[in-house]
């Protein structure tokens, strides 16, 4: 395989990567909010003193991936 | 008047003085723990025993996380010294993949802790509760009532539960009804002496 054609990066390849990155990154931004879903169900099924922590970790989780997912549309 | 049925509120159950009541919930076998609570949990209901899987069991993905954590790091240079991989992407995209694979690394690492923290077995003084997610969207909560039992063994098999007295506990149920496992339990000889203990008491 001739790797030059890649590491050559034609805008075509760059542009593919780009729209590959947003496209993974909005699919791991809904994972994000179904995963904070989820905890709050768990929560409910069983409540422990640990729950709201974890509840609070999923919701940071799903900011930071919306924050990059904002971040690849500036910086890309 | 005789006496048909009498409700079995005023029945209690203590454990032995050695199962003393523990107040880490943190820990994956918790005797009387205090502030936990299910859904299905009835009035006068009282957690007995709040049981997970051993935490032993959950090497496999802490290795895989730390392969995950440091991939990027020996993997990285390595491509690069070998000039094999096509790394000269602006900078912008690579800040951006190699964020991303840490926030995947993270979730990774969040899912399978909470799959081990929310995958409970507990036995109250009335009903034994099996609550697991098996995956992150499937729920399934199984329970039976002290009465309905009608057998209840324990199987500890392998070096590292020999080693850190672990093993599944099965407990049989009359009819038709589902039996109840706890799998990997930590001192499954403990949790099948107060199971009994209860059973003798309904």
């Amino acid at each position: 395989m001739n790797f030059q054609l890649f590491t050559d990066g034609t805008a075509t390849v760059i542009m593919i990567v780009k729209i590959f990155i947003i496209i993974t990154l909005i699919s791991y931004a809904v994972f994000a909010f179904i995963l904070y879903q989820q905890m709050i169900v768990k929560h409910r099924t069983v409540e422990t003193p640990r729950g709201p922590f974890l509840i609070t970790v999923a919701l940071v989780h799903l900011f930071v991936s919306l924050v990059l997912l904002l971040v690849s549309f500036i910086l890309l | 008047m005789p006496v048909v049925y009498q409700s079995p509120k005023d029945k209690t159950y203590e454990p032995p003085p050695r199962l003393a009541p523990q107040t880490s919930v943190m820990s994956s076998y918790v005797v009387q723990p205090s502030r936990v609570y299910f859904a299905t949990q009835a009035p006068g209901e009282r957690i007995l025993l709040f049981l997970r899987k051993h935490p032993i069991t959950q090497l496999p993905w802490i290795i895989g996380a730390l392969v995950l954590i440091s991939a990027p790091l020996l993997i990285l240079p390595a491509l690069s010294s070998i000039d094999l991989f096509p790394l000269d992407l602006p900078l912008a995209y690579s800040l951006i993949l190699i964020v991303f694979w840490y926030l995947m690394t993270f979730s990774y690492i969040f899912v399978n802790f909470i799959l081990w923290y929310y995958n409970i077995n507990i036995v109250t003084n009335m009903r034994i509760v099996d609550i697991d997610f098996l995956y992150l969207l499937v729920q399934e909560v199984t329970a039976t009532r002290i009465g309905q039992v009608e057998d209840i063994t324990y199987q500890r098999t392998g070096l590292f539960a020999a080693l850190f007295d672990y093993g599944d506990v099965v407990v049989q149920t009359a009819g038709e009804q589902v039996n109840i496992e706890f799998l990997a339990t930590p001192r499954p000889k403990d949790t099948v002496r107060i199971i009994i203990d209860l059973m003798g008491k309904v």
